[in-house]
């Protein structure tokens, strides 16, 4: 799992959390927080972030081992 | 010829008579015109003499006869009685209603009760804060982050920020300002508190009561100069801004079958799209200083944040994933070093009743005067979550049922880092402090009802018998320690000299580290103490780990095992050091009998060793001085905002000002004053004014968080890249605070043009 140790192991993580911020920045944007709205997470944020979690859980296993 | 010193004297009486005249005059006008009232009056006056009663009786406390109970078994009447009427001002405004007279009594009260440290004591109070000057001093000389050395330079965020304040100002005598530290950092958790409090519950009676209790009730002692007293400042202001601003649109969640903790709270503030997307990224940049400056408060922020969505209080629903895995990424990889060595990290987790032991049991041991104090501080922790477990039954029971499950449900979120890790048992003690907010909160319900309730004698009596135990509780709960952690001038003056006389890289030997030593030479020295918590060693050759048995029955053992801490290498230098206040850190939490130092002292006096060690002794019963040198506040003035575009050219005189006197490197009082307050408002002030955002006391709180985050992130970027340089720290933020104040000027022009083009067009039409 050394692959983990650099840029290949952090800048997924990086770009999970941008893509997270993002969509946090486009919904304030464009308001869909409108009244009765029912807001649905989408599966690539879900996905996203699990893989995000799977890389840092596979992260400290290896500083651990 | 008339005396000029009689015609100075009779002008001066002349003047004090006319003054006093023209000010109660005025104080008539005012009364007559309604401007004033009496209860104003009232407040005033008992504050006033409070305060000045308090500080007349606490610059003369006896310490050196303090017991194991703390500052409380040496406090004077006199401090006793400016407190109460401090206290008393504070009921009398509450009564009223009067903002600025609750204001007045609140900030005397946080000065009462957390500057008593520092105007009783002559010298910065705790060694950790002394050691955290020198972690700053650390990154101030040496400009880079060196991530094996210790946990600090793994989370330097906050130290990078110090070091970069202590250079712009070219501040001289560093601790006796930093030990004002308690009462700014008091200050400023109001000011976020307030804010939530006002949208939370909405009744401006309740918020005050519970600001004035979080005072009261904040024995933590937390807020000395560390990262986790700033950053729970900047969790406040964040939790403040989410609740305030990103708060859900709709009052329930019926759909989604969480409605009974669904809350009650009006809409949020809705504001401009510019408004939201600007606190937005205001909120990313003080998450950023958190994760990268502490390692328990990203945790509480994540599960505090994710408790706010599930109430429905934040609609930002991905901020606790991203909290999570920000801190998991720090912690992975920018943390690494730390990490890898510290594989006890996360072994704890989930380990609830081992954690839960830690932090309770193993704390109850000490003299029989310390293990008082600890109950006393476990029974009012207790009795204040006892008193908001009634304020959430008032809140059922008057029908705001979902606020009072929301309130909780926030307030209890905190718990959760109770299964991450024991944190050196101060876990529990964190948590209390995290959640003190929340529970201020609902403890002020439980004591004069729910928003909107009639306050009556009733409710007014249980307030003052609750504030008189809490008031009486706090120098003993906030103070039990103090008698190991004050410490005289010569104690400071003692390690000064050792630091004179110890060539860089020798060994520094300390009793128990209870000394106000490591402000300096942070790295350049070998620190090492004899009883360092570890299990008590009875091998003489104990080497650089374990306790030192000070209880040895043998001397010449004793005096073996400390020559062997002390162990050197050729060429180098040991020096042993000794103090009072190690004495007193020892009586008071063990593990030997009462007097442990002095038979160390005469371990090592009576040895062979004791050619090659220097023992500095500084004892204090000898030499100590009545004369308390008690340093004048640097007092920020109140944040005003000004005339439109008087604020904009003060602001860029100001940041231009600073700059220059930085880069021309002016040294005088005068310039640490002006840069210590453009470092803590403009740049923040200046951005959050582009959108109108700094305004109120959650505005107040934003632009002192903003300023100081983007300092931080600048100064840390700096030293991960090896530029380090406060000079261009400041020039980039006199840029940011001047080309903010341009977007402002420009963007008023566009509004007040297109207003008046809009009244044209109307005056047209009806024309």
């Amino acid at each position: 799992m050394t692959v983990l140790e650099g840029p290949t192991g952090y800048l997924p993580v990086i770009a999970v959390l941008a893509l997270l911020i993002t969509r946090e920045f486009a919904r304030e944007l464009h308001h869909v927080a409108t009244p009765g709205e029912h807001r649905k997470w989408s599966a690539v944020t879900f996905s996203a972030a699990f893989v995000a979690i799977a890389i840092l859980a596979l992260r400290f296993g290896t500083l651990y081992a | 010829m008339a005396d000029p010193e009689v015609v100075s004297r009779s002008c001066g009486a002349w003047l004090g008579r006319w003054s006093a005249v023209s000010a109660w005059r005025s104080t008539e006008a005012a009364l007559r015109g309604g401007v004033l009232t009496h209860a104003d009056l009232t407040v005033a006056i008992l504050t006033i003499i409070g305060v000045v009663v308090w500080w007349e009786s606490s610059i003369a406390v006896p310490l050196l006869a303090m017991t194991d109970i703390g500052l409380a078994s040496v406090l004077p009447p006199g401090t006793w009685v400016g407190i109460l009427l401090v206290s008393a001002a504070f009921v009398v405004a509450l009564k009223s209603g009067r903002t600025p007279g609750i204001v007045l009594s609140i900030v005397a009260t946080v000065l009462v009760l957390h500057g008593l440290g520092v105007v009783a004591e002559p010298e910065m109070r705790f060694d950790v804060a002394w050691r955290h000057i020198g972690i700053a001093d650390y990154f101030r000389t040496r400009g880079q982050v060196d991530p094996e050395l210790d946990a600090y330079q793994n989370w330097p965020a906050f130290f990078a920020f110090a070091a970069f304040v202590w250079e712009a100002t070219g501040l001289r005598d560093l601790p006796a300002v930093l030990a004002w530290t308690p009462v700014v950092y008091n200050l400023l958790y109001l000011l976020p508190l307030i804010a939530i409090g006002h949208r939370i519950v909405g009744d401006r009676m309740l918020v005050w009561l519970a600001a004035w209790l979080f005072t009261v009730s904040n024995w933590i002692g937390q807020d000395y100069f560390s990262p986790q007293g700033w950053y729970v400042f900047i969790y406040l202001v964040v939790l403040a801004v989410l609740l305030s601003w990103f708060g859900e649109y709709r009052p329930g969640l019926p759909d989604s079958g969480r409605s009974h903790v669904a809350s009650e709270l009006e809409g949020p503030q809705v504001g401009t799209t510019n408004q939201r997307l600007a606190l937005l990224a205001v909120v990313l940049v003080l998450t950023a200083t958190i994760v990268s400056g502490h390692q328990l408060t990203p945790y509480a922020l994540t599960v505090t944040t994710a408790a706010a969505v599930a109430v429905g209080w934040c609609r930002l629903r991905t901020l606790p994933i991203s909290l999570m895995l920000a801190t998991l990424l720090w912690t992975g990889y920018a943390a690494a070093a730390y990490v890898a060595g510290h594989p006890d990290t996360f072994s704890q987790l989930g380990s609830i009743l081992s954690i839960f032991e830690q932090t309770v049991e193993k704390r109850l041991q000490g003299s029989p005067g310390h293990e008082l104090i600890v109950r006393l501080r476990l029974l009012e922790t207790a009795a204040l979550w006892a008193l908001a477990a009634i304020g959430v039954f008032r809140l059922v029971r008057a029908g705001h049922r979902r606020l009072a499950l929301s309130l909780a449900s926030v307030a209890l979120s905190c718990f959760l880092l109770m299964a991450l890790q024991s944190y050196g048992g101060e876990a529990l003690m964190r948590i209390a402090f995290f959640a003190l907010a929340f529970t201020a909160l609902l403890v002020a319900v439980a004591l004069i009802g729910p928003p909107g309730a009639l306050v009556r004698f009733r409710e007014l009596v249980s307030v003052i018998l609750v504030g008189v135990l809490l008031l009486a509780a706090f120098p003993l709960t906030r103070y039990g320690n103090e008698r190991m952690d004050w410490y005289t001038s010569d104690e400071v003056a003692g390690v000064d000299a050792m630091y004179r006389v110890a060539p860089a890289g020798s060994v520094l030997t300390s009793v128990t580290g209870g000394l106000p030593w490591r402000s300096k030479g942070y790295d350049d020295y070998d620190y090492r103490v004899l009883v360092d918590g570890n299990p008590i060693s009875s091998a003489p050759g104990i080497g650089r780990e374990g306790t030192v048995d000070m209880a040895a029955p043998d001397l010449a053992k004793l005096a073996e095992q400390v020559e062997s801490r002390m162990a050197r290498r050729p060429g180098q230098r040991s020096f042993l050091i000794v103090s009072r206040s190690q004495a007193a850190d020892l009586d008071l939490l063990g593990p030997f009998p009462a007097g442990a130092q002095d038979r160390l002292i005469a371990a090592v006096t009576a040895s062979t060793y004791s050619s090659w060690w220097g023992c500095m002794k500084t004892d204090m019963e000898a030499q100590a001085r009545d004369v308390r040198q008690v340093e004048q506040p640097v007092v920020l003035r109140p944040l005003q905002i000004i005339a439109l575009y008087r604020t904009s050219v003060l602001l860029s005189v100001l940041a231009v000002t600073v700059a220059v006197l930085v880069i021309a490197d002016v040294q005088s009082s005068f310039r640490s004053v002006l840069t210590f307050l453009f470092l803590m408002i403009a740049p923040g002030l200046s951005l959050l004014d582009i959108c109108g955002l700094a305004r109120g006391w959650l505005g107040v709180a934003l632009v002192v968080a903003t300023s100081t985050s983007l300092a931080t992130l600048v100064a840390m970027a700096q030293l991960y890249l090896g530029i380090w340089s406060p000079t261009g720290t400041v020039v980039v933020l006199a840029l940011v605070t001047v080309a903010g104040q341009a977007v402002a000027v420009r963007g008023r022009r566009h509004a007040d043009s297109a207003a008046s083009s809009s009244a044209n067009q109307r005056y047209g039409a009806c024309s």
